[in-house]
């Protein structure tokens, strides 16, 4: 129905241990583009200068250290760790910002959170049609081309070089939690967490969440990948977010609110 | 042309000369009018259920569990970025 995408301005940059990804499909000045991109990753540089765990001088190394009391840290770590509480006891545990040794970790909260604000500083540049991605964590804004959705392919986790399905959105966030590359943020609420319950149930190796912020479809991403099957009903509870599990037979579960297309 | 809960949305698939599914997008969805269908895949994303190659399929993003840096050149949104 509609004409291939023009090719988008793109960018990348290395952030928070992964890489960042920018295109932008606006029919502005290139300069005009790159200003905006710029601003939009040196804002995210300034986050993970201020919550990363591996950077001794952060200010959550220095919590960490007894150096800085929270209360007295920057508006920004107080907003994220009074999220991490909520998300902890919505989660029932699943989902926890604390180490067991009593230091925090916010990482498993973090990147969804600075993407969205990364989008948003897009937005307030000016620009309208754009999507910004780090790491797997996807949010879209405006639209690829005048009428056309975003299609957003979801990395298959036992083949990653072939994309076995894809969704279509408008504005919103596309997030994945799986079995790879995750840290400690992740922790089971029982030993048969993320387990079948019986032989129909495999173990679920990716759990992705749509829904219009990427800060909370990130969250829940990570909490209910951490419950396993019962966690697509925990993610329902949540108006306008939708998932969808992918188990090591290669099983597919959704909420009720996917539209299903096959060919 | 595929009847779901909302109405009948209309698919086009892309057939490799082996007859491998490439490409797959919606051509028609339950509301023609635009405002309201994007208030209705916000709400109610389209999941398609098909194998698509990365090389020909008009994505534009990929969702995964993270990848490190190490591992972003071997990543489909690498493809993306350097197409």
């Amino acid at each position: 129905m509609s004409g291939p995408s023009l090719s988008p301005l793109r960018r990348n940059a290395r952030l928070m241990g992964t890489i960042a990804s920018v295109h932008v499909y606006d029919d502005l000045d290139d300069g005009q583009v790159d200003d905006a991109v710029s601003d939009a990753l040196a804002e995210l540089e300034r986050l993970e200068q201020m919550f990363s765990t591996f950077r001794a001088d952060s200010v959550i190394s220095q919590v960490n250290r007894g150096e800085l009391n929270v209360l007295d840290a920057p508006h920004e770590v107080i907003e994220v760790l009074d999220a991490c509480t909520w998300l902890e006891h919505a989660s029932n545990g699943a989902f926890s910002a604390r180490r067991e040794d009593g230091s925090i970790d916010p990482a498993g909260f973090v990147k969804g959170w600075a993407c969205e604000r990364g989008a948003a500083r897009l937005a307030a540049s000016g620009l309208s049609n754009f999507m910004f991605t780090i790491g797997g964590d996807l949010m879209v804004h405006g639209e690829p081309a005048p009428g056309q959705l975003w299609t957003v392919a979801i990395a298959d986790p036992l083949h990653p070089d072939v994309v076995t399905r894809s969704i279509e959105i408008a504005d919103g966030a596309v997030a994945t939690s799986g079995t790879s590359e995750r840290g400690n943020h992740i922790r089971l609420v029982s030993a048969t967490d993320n387990r079948s319950n019986s032989d129909n149930e495999s173990q679920l190796l990716s759990f992705t969440v749509v829904g219009p912020s990427l800060t909370w479809a990130d969250a829940f991403a990570t909490a209910a990948f951490a419950m396993g099957h019962k966690g697509l009903e925990w993610v329902a509870q949540f108006v306008g977010y939708e998932a969808i599990a992918i188990d090591a037979n290669g099983g597919v579960t959704t909420t009720a609110g996917f539209t299903h297309s096959s060919v | 042309m595929v009847n779901t809960r909302w109405g009948p949305v209309q698919v086009q698939a892309g057939l490799t000369p082996d007859r491998v599914v490439c490409d797959v997008s919606a051509l028609q969805t339950p509301n023609s009018h635009n405002r309201s269908v994007r208030i209705n895949n916000y709400a109610k994303p389209i999941l398609h259920d098909r194998v698509l190659s990365a090389g020909n399929a008009r994505i534009n993003g990929v969702s995964g569990a993270t990848i490190t840096s190490r591992g972003y050149v071997a990543s489909l949104q690498y493809i993306l970025d350097h197409a």
